[in-house]
């Protein structure tokens, strides 16, 4: 059995070194890359970038706001923007969160900057006291007299200090703030993820941070793709110095970024410029057109997509990703998709409704569909909504005049009627 | 301020505008002693004053019932599908009869009523074949009772049966109930001219009989009904014997039900002082017998009476109290009519925030409930305050859902109230061709309504819709 296991493992490899690679180079989220790799695979958004770096060009400091669609590269652009700042800005402390549930924005800058504060004894407080790991063990050093014979007669005892949870966040990151500004220059705070809340959540959750965004650290925050909602923070609120819109890439910089991450994957040696028709290998020029072409121009498409095809064509061991290849490709992904872990019979009804509708409209849905998925409100299905689009099985569409959903093109349609009638 | 549709179901208490409105008729119509008040509030129907939902005597085991405890239909639940089973295998009809029957009670009172239904109808269909008139006029009661918050039309009908049945059997006692049941659900309808008769029939019976307790029902049941006829001195008379007579039985329960109903119809005469003075004496005696459903009532109503006399301030804490105290005793209904109510002071006074997360906390409740009119008012007041925070798009979902519940209700003034609101949120966010149609139907609809006011609002919003218009096109 063993020997078996060796020998499917012994084909994987042979598969991959043909095609020259010594991994699948996609990920979901790329958040799981470290610095070096995310450097290899980020392309594009020059403009962005530049933008962007060239706020920290001046002296006074800016909040910026990176709005864009589920797996469109918002938190790319993020860490991207930081990676370049840690390396080029000596006197600047970069933090970065995902925003976790139920958490105010003050709270998840003070996580954010506390872990970047290592040898800071109260940032470590703050964190122990939140039940997160502490770099260091809080502890307070008391005098004590040591009996015995030799000794300095003075020697501290450690002991762990209470600490109550900060009762005003913003205050608390206030003096954190200023603890780390003795240090440095400058202290950016990106909080990702923004955007997985609700809108409404969201605003709530800038107006009561306002304060400490208004205050001495740098922001970069997440926000939702609604021109509408974005126009509102920036407008009424004042929040932002900069909104940018990330919008899905052009065909050429889809196919770039195939390529990078296709040789971010290849030994060093064999990384290919990207003119060579041979660097999408394994696959051909023209069925890495067909890939990006169904990616949409959105990086975590052409991320899962390229996963499920490189893992079926290695289950048929094929040396060439051909046209035929790549559908078997696609639809393996649309099984992947649908099967899913964590769908619950309630998804599943709703994702029926979409692709049975085709267009799912808040202003078009009657109570009939609605008791079809054993609701009676549009709001009631939101949340199973967002989850399908978070799953790439649905995905919104861009209209402001109404909320609206339709399959995502990484899903296979069902049949069509002209497919269901009997042959004559 | 356009700020609500007003649900036709009047069982919620709530105000209708503030400084001008009346006081709500939650309980307003109720029976004294015969537990049954004018639908929508499905558990005080089934808990007031101890006696079982149908008025007849169905034996319901547990822990069941009377305003001063909290009856665990879900723990109950259980203990009748076992009656039911042992019944089904030993064949015993009128034992299974017993159990569907306490089944159907306890869905209806976790709100569940198409399950309720499902078991009086084969308890009805089982006593129908054996036989039992009894049983066949209990279950007609149960069903219709059920039936009274998904369908009125057939809730008469099956009443209309247990009248005849009962008739047959010259059982007066039951003849009574179904005519009283048939003036709340005639209520209901709105025909409050056909409830009183039901009512003076039912009140006939119970003074034939000697029944004081349920004369004094019937009095208060007609005097509601009187109120809904705009004839409030008359309904003043009859609260007032039907007081007399709670006070002569010892019935306090009915004592504080009474004084309540006193308040609410002297606070539609706009005599808020002497309201205030009927609703405390209520509370004292809800207080004094332990009756927290009652006194949670009466605070509501207590509330809205400062509110009537514009002393937020004490509105406000009144409606705070209230809420913890229904909170405490989780009656779902009360937190649900006090966080509305204190919602809409919120709006008032810009604590916009603070409003949405008590009307979330309304809609949680009413989501359980069949009543679709009270769960869209809920929903629309969220519309209404994301409207406010500007959280335009979370605004016109809530919009379309109220939109289509009071569709589904058919509920024009909500239906209208909707249009308006979606019209005012298209021009704001620039899709102007979409706000001049809703305004076009709600203008229709103000006018069928005859409602001025509502009528100029909507014009004037129209005119600048149209004025926007003709800018984008030059």
């Amino acid at each position: 059995m063993s020997r078996k296991s060796d020998q499917v493992w012994d084909e994987l490899e042979l598969t991959y070194s043909r095609w020259g690679l010594n991994e699948i180079p996609f990920s979901e989220s790329v958040t799981t890359f470290s610095e070096a790799q995310l450097r290899e695979v980020f392309t594009g958004r020059e403009d962005q970038l530049r933008q962007v770096l060239n706020l920290f060009r001046g002296r006074e400091r800016k909040r910026v706001l990176i709005y864009g669609g589920v797996g469109i590269g918002k938190t790319a652009l993020m860490l991207e923007v930081l990676s370049v700042l840690k390396r080029k800005l000596q006197d600047t402390l970069t933090a970065y969160i995902s925003l976790p549930a139920n958490t105010d924005l003050a709270t998840a800058a003070i996580v954010a900057l506390a872990r970047e504060l290592k040898d800071d004894e109260w940032a470590q407080h703050q964190l122990n006291l939140m039940g997160l790991h502490p770099q260091t063990r809080p502890v307070e050093k008391s005098a004590m007299a040591k009996a015995g014979l030799g000794g300095t007669g003075i020697e501290t005892e450690e002991k762990t200090v209470p600490v109550n949870k900060p009762e005003i966040p913003a205050l608390s990151f206030e003096d954190l703030l200023n603890r780390a500004l003795q240090k440095y220059a400058r202290v950016v705070i990106a909080i990702d993820d923004l955007d997985k809340q609700d809108p409404a959540r969201a605003r709530e959750l800038l107006r009561d941070a306002q304060g400490m965004l208004k205050g001495r650290a740098w922001f970069i925050l997440t926000g939702h793709p609604s021109g509408l909602t974005r126009d509102i923070l920036t407008r009424d609120l004042g929040l932002f110095d900069l909104a940018l819109e990330l919008t899905q890439l052009d065909q050429k910089t889809t196919n770039e970024m195939l390529i990078n991450y296709l040789n971010s994957a290849r030994p060093e040696h064999s990384r290919r410029l990207l003119d060579d028709p041979l660097a999408v290998r394994p696959f051909t020029p023209e069925t890495a057109r067909m890939l990006c072409e169904r990616s949409e121009g959105i990086p975590r498409w052409l991320n899962r997509l390229g996963s499920y095809v490189l893992i079926k064509a290695s289950e048929l061991h094929t040396d060439t990703i051909t046209p035929e290849i790549l559908q078997a490709g696609f639809e393996y992904a649309d099984q992947q998709l649908r099967g899913q872990t964590g769908l619950t019979p309630e998804d599943y009804y709703v994702l029926d409704l979409v692709l049975e509708k085709g267009v799912l409209s808040e202003a078009q849905i009657s109570l009939a569909d609605l008791d079809r998925v054993k609701a009676k409100e549009f709001n009631e299905i939101l949340p199973i909504l967002d989850k399908l689009v978070d799953l790439d099985l649905i995905r919104r569409l861009p209209s402001e005049r109404a909320m609206e959903y339709e399959p995502s093109p990484l899903i296979l349609r069902k049949l069509s009627d002209a497919d269901d009638q009997p042959s004559e | 301020m356009t700020k609500k549709p007003t649900s036709k179901n009047k069982n919620y208490a709530k105000i209708v505008n503030s400084g001008s409105g009346a006081i709500a008729a939650h309980g307003s119509v109720a029976a004294g002693a015969s537990g049954i008040a004018v639908g929508g509030n499905v558990k005080g129907n089934i808990v007031m004053g101890g006696v079982n939902i149908s008025g007849s005597n169905i034996s319901v085991r547990g822990d069941m019932v009377g305003r001063d405890k909290i009856y665990q239909p879900s723990n109950a639940i259980k203990t009748y599908e076992e009656d039911l089973s042992l019944s089904r295998s030993s064949k015993d009809q009128t034992g299974e009869i017993k159990a569907l029957t306490n089944l159907g009670n306890a869905h209806y009172i976790l709100g569940d009523l198409h399950r309720a239904v499902e078991f009086h109808e084969q308890a009805l269909s089982i006593a129908r074949n054996i036989g039992n008139k009894d049983s066949e006029n209990i279950a007609l009661g149960n069903l219709g009772l059920a039936y009274s918050l998904i369908d009125p039309h057939r809730a008469i009908e099956l009443y209309t049966q247990r009248l005849m049945v009962s008739h047959k059997l010259e059982n007066k006692m039951a003849e009574r109930d179904a005519l009283e049941s048939l003036g709340l659900a005639y209520i209901r309808l709105g025909d409050a001219r056909k409830a009183a008769d039901f009512f003076e029939e039912a009140l006939k019976i119970s003074r034939g009989n000697g029944d004081r307790l349920r004369e004094g029902s019937a009095l208060g049941n007609l005097g509601g009904t009187y109120v809904e006829l705009g004839k409030l001195d008359q309904a003043i008379d009859l609260y007032n014997q039907s007081l007399s007579i709670a006070r002569e039985t010892g019935d306090r329960l009915g004592e504080s039900q009474r004084l309540s109903n006193l308040g609410s119809t002297y606070a539609k005469l706009g005599e808020i002082r002497k309201a205030i003075e009927q609703f405390e004496q209520a509370l004292a005696i809800a207080q004094e017998v332990g009756d927290r459903l009652g006194e949670s009532t009466y605070i509501n109503h207590l509330a809205s009476a400062y509110l009537l006399l514009n002393d937020i301030k004490k509105a406000v804490e009144l409606y705070k109290e209230g809420l913890t105290i229904a909170r405490d005793v989780g009656d779902f209904l009360s937190v649900s009519n006090h966080s509305f109510s204190l919602g809409l002071i919120f709006i008032d006074q810009g604590r916009w925030y603070d409003a949405l997360h008590l009307f979330e906390e309304c809609l949680e409740i009413r989501r359980k409930d069949d009543d679709l009119n009270v769960r869209a008012d809920a929903i629309y007041q969220i519309a209404y305050v994301h409207h406010l925070l500007r959280n335009l798009e979370k605004a016109r979902t809530y919009y379309w859902d109220a939109k289509r519940l009071y569709e589904k209700t058919d509920n024009p003034k909500g239906i209208a109230a909707c249009n308006l609101s979606l019209g005012r949120l298209m021009i704001r966010m620039g899709f102007v061709d979409d706000a001049i149609q809703e305004l076009t139907v709600a203008g229709e609809i103000y006018r069928r309504l005859d409602d001025q006011s509502r009528i100029n609002t909507t014009d004037e919003m129209m005119r600048l819709a149209k004025g926007i218009k003709e800018k984008q096109l030059a």
